[in-house]
């Protein structure tokens, strides 16, 4: 609603094409030129090539920048667009650094409504624009109960019920001083919290199986240089089963294809080799390897078996393993293995192959299967979907209450602990719906005994 | 200035406030210094600002509305000072935001006093009488009847008639017609107001029994003690000595005991008990005789302020429910039972007040009872407090669904400038959400109006940070000079202290002590000590506190004052009063009806009604831009 509020949405269906478009109306726009692009005066309607860096200077993506001046857009604001390579994955990071950098997401209608505002749509359209906005919000509305018909409204539902039941144990001490109200105990309130503070770190992992569900698995494989890599690659994608898409990444060090295995559409993403360099291009791309582990759901681990095991590749990917699957592949089998397998990192398991042997596609395709089967068997709630805006906004509520953690374990002041809670809710009630302050005095009485 | 009762219709009064309770009082008050000539009625001068409930003012929010009360010029804030017997701080252990001040008070002083300040006020007519009617014509009130069959004429009329209005009062199965024991009921006003158009609904509450003080036995109970160091309504600091005694120093000489700003009185003693789980049987027992268990009460009551059968019902013995008794003043021997409202039959009351430990003897001077009694649906007023529907009529108190003294009072205050503005052909004063408690009460109450007698709490306003009490002043500063509704020393003293705060807040984020920090940054860290410059520590402790709160809780505030930004756009946007709602696609059906009732003067107060929700909000932006 507010006209100052610098806007963000993804102009482009998430996974339709080979380019993705982020817009950006408002005035942080030249902010953000600067921050992001080192650009404080962007030449308006230029296309310039540029690498995002997110706040905390971590590559995203090669990107096409556009910038519009004030007057000049379709919402009469300043406005950037970025072109980014369709990925979903780089389309959640890119939005959810524009946010961190105090940007929020377009409401519908939004763009017409300001485009409206700022004599860019003539007068006379008003009604139209009206039901421009009515009706694009009835739709996001329908998506989000078809959605949240799921078991998602439930876990959300419950999410504000236990967040409005924490606020009125503080809210009672504030507001009843002199009803008897049992004194709020830290570790008892950090018992309530936990759980919390769980459910929403679970539902933003949710996302994260919501983004491959929709969008497929991305399957990393990895390893030092001239392991065999490239050559699994090639027999995995050109082997039986069929090509969804070829994408060479123009720009980046890595090739990305789409097939499908057993029924699941996934990515396989082959990466730089990754070792200690000088060399300014290749450490580059050694880096772009390491960010794509990060994002990925599988990683298949390779290693030539005839040589050591390679303790300065290991150093340099061992934090960015984490949750992934991994998989290790000792490739060269036909050669005599003399690799110490105490040094391995904790994986799922271990596959002998030769990329000489042409049946090393079948050996490591069946374990994939497997895993993917089982890795969505095991999932329970598959019904639980969080989309890109719903995952940034839990992402908001967790920072807020984890503060709330840390002020309830200071000892902070309720008022104070209160306002950070708000802000919980706050960004909560963005996804499902308002709760008031009406809500929290129903909790407060229906619990308390208020008398004097 | 006006010399005798005026009854022609050609020389109306500016304004006619209909009541002299709390509500009554400030807004005759307030007119009053807004220059308006007023004419104050009520059906008994014996009941000016009556306490009909218990004999306190103040407690948490209500206290910090008491200051607000008192930075805009009105009279509670030292009336309770004056007639106060027992100071307490609420919160104190907690920060400066919910820190209440809240004092017991003489009930007979207070009213005296009151009574005196308003008779002594030139700008002000009393004269007892009770007002049976309205005279509308076209749309506007223009004057009222009363019992003597008398007219008069206004330019502005405020109803201020609280639980009057048909009200009818339960014990047990006994029913009498009145707002409060003892006293009459209105019921003209309801038909008229029907006729007008306003509608009505119904509400109850309920008063506990009164115990004779020699039939108890306190030394059976725990004592509570006032503080030490009363925490005062007023400001002293900002005020010169004629602003401190209203009556005290006028020509007649009104005897009551200075009070002067740092007089610590001797307090007198409330004490406490707890009911039994005898209480809760015979309770369980008798429950069937209850009004409110056998359906005859059809209003709703506050949920804050159950009666103790709800209490029984609703959560149990437990270990029994707390019971206060508190003195109504220092003149009688009347006691008050907090905790113990009732409507039961008298024979169950004695029952259960002997029930109590310390009270096995109690004697029963005054019984306890529930009122029902019609309130008007406050979603009807704009913010100035004056109807929609009939021009010139403002409501004010617990007519208009609230419950408290201090509620009513601010209800009064504002009704009594927007009510004198009118007469005098000024524009209407809005009081916003972001300035305090009082802006927060008239928007909830126009805006999203009440399912139950609204009080308030601190959780009803977003921006509580920024309404600590002492504060008050300043954050009104720019409506006080708007409607220059304090005397120019007043003004020109607060907008000294302001500049002095800010001059210390300054001071504090750029001066560094020893070790390198400033004195901000060691206030964060909660070093208070030898870091505060020696001349600092002179100052007035008010002054102190609210430096210290601030440079403390900096981004806290910062935070609220943001939000309070982000509001003010929206506030910005105008909705024309006449705006009909009806027939726009885009915008829902029950929203337009919501809105068509409400009639939201701005698009931030359309954004707060229930039911309506941010899609509505971009359409009416949209439509309003185009009519604009």
């Amino acid at each position: 609603m507010l006209q100052q509020d610098t806007i963000i949405s993804l102009a482009t269906n998430a996974g339709e094409s080979a380019l993705g478009i982020i817009r950006i109306s408002g005035a942080l726009c030249k902010t953000l030129s600067r921050d992001i692009f080192d650009t404080p005066c962007p030449t308006p309607r230029q296309t310039t090539l540029k690498t995002y860096r997110s706040v905390d200077g971590k590559i995203i993506d090669q990107v096409i920048f556009v910038y519009y001046d004030l007057g000049k857009s379709f919402t009469g604001e300043e406005t950037i667009e970025i072109t980014f390579h369709g990925n979903d994955i780089i389309a959640e990071k890119i939005l959810g650094d524009l946010i961190c950098r105090k940007c929020r997401f377009a409401e519908p209608g939004e763009y017409t409504k300001r485009a409206f505002l700022n004599g860019k749509i003539d007068l006379t359209q008003a009604e139209s624009v009206a039901e421009i906005i009515a009706a694009k919000s009835e739709k996001e509305l329908e998506l989000a109960q078809h959605q949240l018909r799921g078991g998602l409204s439930k876990t959300l539902c419950n999410l504000q019920d236990n967040l409005i039941n924490l606020q009125c144990r503080f809210e009672a001490s504030i507001d009843f001083p002199e009803d008897e109200i049992k004194e709020n105990n830290i570790a008892e309130i950090i018992d309530i919290i936990a759980p919390i503070i769980f459910k929403f770190k679970e539902l933003i992992e949710f996302s994260k199986i919501n983004s491959v569900i929709s969008k497929g698995f991305s399957i990393a494989l990895i390893g030092p240089p001239n392991v065999g890599k490239s050559s699994i690659f090639n027999n995995l994608v050109h082997e039986k089963r069929a090509i969804v898409n070829e994408q060479p990444g123009t720009t980046r060090d890595y090739i990305t294809k789409e097939l499908s295995v057993g029924g699941f559409r996934v990515e396989l993403i082959d990466t730089a080799g990754i070792r200690n360099t000088d060399d300014i291009l290749e450490s580059e791309g050694v880096q772009s390897s390491i960010n794509l582990i990060d994002s990925a759901n599988i990683i298949l681990l390779v290693l030539d078996c005839s040589l050591p095991y390679p303790t300065d590749f290991y150093e340099k990917i061992k934090n960015t393993i984490k949750k992934q699957i991994v998989i290790i592949i000792e490739n060269k089998h036909d050669l005599n293995s003399v690799i110490e397998r105490n040094n391995y990192p904790p994986h799922h398991s271990v596959l002998k192959t030769s990329s000489k042997n042409s049946n090393c596609s079948d050996t490591i395709h069946t374990e994939l299967k497997s895993v993917l089967a089982n890795y969505f068997k095991v999932e329970e709630s598959p019904s639980i979907l969080v989309n890109k805006r719903q995952s940034i906004l839990l992402g908001v509520s967790l920072t807020h209450i984890e503060e709330v953690k840390s002020l309830v374990e200071l000892s902070s002041n309720e008022e104070i602990i209160l306002q950070e809670l708000q802000l919980c809710l706050d960004s909560l009630n963005l996804i499902i719906g308002s709760k008031d302050n009406e809500d929290m005095l129903d909790e407060l009485f229906k619990n308390f005994c208020i008398g004097k | 200035m006006n010399s005798g009762l005026r009854r022609d219709k050609g020389e109306p009064y500016d304004v006619i406030v209909c009541g002299a309770g709390h509500a009554g009082c400030e807004a005759a008050l307030s007119a009053s210094h807004c220059n308006a000539d007023v004419l104050m009625l009520t059906g008994n001068l014996d009941t000016v600002a009556q306490m009909s409930c218990n004999p306190a003012i103040g407690g948490q929010a209500k206290g910090q509305i008491v200051r607000e009360i008192d930075a805009l010029g009105g009279e509670m804030a030292l009336n309770t000072d004056h007639a106060a017997i027992q100071y307490k701080l609420l919160n104190s252990s907690k920060g400066p935001a919910v820190q209440a001040p809240r004092a017991q008070c003489d009930k007979k002083v207070y009213q005296l006093r009151m009574k005196h300040v308003l008779e002594l006020n030139k700008n002000i007519s009393l004269f007892q009488g009770v007002v049976t009617g309205l005279i509308i014509v076209k749309g506007r009130c223009i004057g009222v009847k009363t019992s003597l069959g008398l007219e008069f004429y206004g330019k502005s009329v405020i109803v201020t008639t609280g639980t009057f209005l048909r009200a009818l009062m339960h014990v047990g199965q006994e029913k009498a017609e009145g707002g409060r024991l003892g006293d009459h009921v209105s019921t003209g006003l309801s038909a008229d107001f029907n006729k007008a158009g306003i509608k009505l609904q119904r509400f109850k509450t309920g008063t506990p029994p009164r115990l004779l003080g020699r039939s108890i036995n306190f030394d059976k109970m725990q004592t509570q003690y006032g503080d030490k160091k009363p925490t005062k309504f007023a400001f002293y600091d900002t005020r010169v000595k004629q602003e401190m005694f209203h009556v005290e120093h006028s020509g007649r000489w009104f005897h009551m005991e200075h009070c002067n700003e740092n007089d610590n009185l001797d307090q007198v003693t409330c004490s406490i008990t707890r009911t039994t789980s005898q209480t809760a049987k015979i309770i369980q027992d008798n429950l069937h005789l209850s009004p409110l268990y056998r359906g005859d009460i059809c209003g709703t009551g506050p949920r804050y302020c159950p009666s103790v059968e709800d209490k029984i019902v609703r959560f149990g013995e437990k270990d029994g429910h707390r019971i206060h008794l508190e003195p109504e003043g220092r003149n009688t021997d009347e006691w008050y039972v907090n905790g113990l409202s009732t409507s039961l039959p008298f024979d169950i009351q004695n029952k259960v007040v002997h029930s109590i430990p310390g009270l096995e003897n109690a004697i029963i001077i005054r019984p306890a009872y529930a009122v029902e009694y019609d309130y008007a649906i406050p979603t009807q007023l704009s913010r100035s407090l004056e109807s929609l529907k009939i021009e010139s009529l403002f409501f004010a108190g617990q007519i208009n669904g609230s419950s408290g003294y201090e509620e009513a009072a601010a209800q009064g205050l504002v009704a009594g400038i927007n009510s004198a503005r009118k007469a005098l052909g000024q524009s209407s004063v809005i009081f916003g959400r972001d300035k305090g408690y009082i802006g927060v009460l008239i928007d909830d109450l126009v805006t999203k109006g009440t399912s139950e007698p609204y009080r308030m709490f601190t959780s009803r306003a977003e921006y509580r940070l920024l309404f600590n009490h002492s504060s008050s002043e300043i954050r009104y500063l720019s409506k006080i000079k708007e409607c220059q509704l304090l005397s120019k020393s007043r003004i020109s003293a607060i907008e000294k202290k302001q500049e002095l705060i800010d001059s210390y807040i300054n001071l504090f984020q750029t001066q560094r002590t020893p070790n390198g920090k400033t004195i901000a940054d060691e206030l964060k860290r909660g070093n208070q000590d030898n870091v505060l410059p020696e001349k600092f520590l002179d100052l007035h402790d008010d002054i102190k506190n609210e430096i210290i709160y601030q440079v403390k809780y900096e981004g806290y505030l910062v935070r609220e004052l943001k939000n309070i930004e982000k509001l003010k756009d929206a506030e910005k946007i105008k909705i024309p009063h006449d705006f009909v709602y009806t027939g726009i696609s885009g915008l829902r059906k029950e929203s337009a009806e919501k809105l068509s009732q409400v009639k939201p003067e701005t698009l931030a107060q359309a954004n707060r009604i229930s039911g309506v929700n941010p899609s509505d909000i971009n359409v009416l932006m949209v439509l309003i831009t185009k009519r604009n």
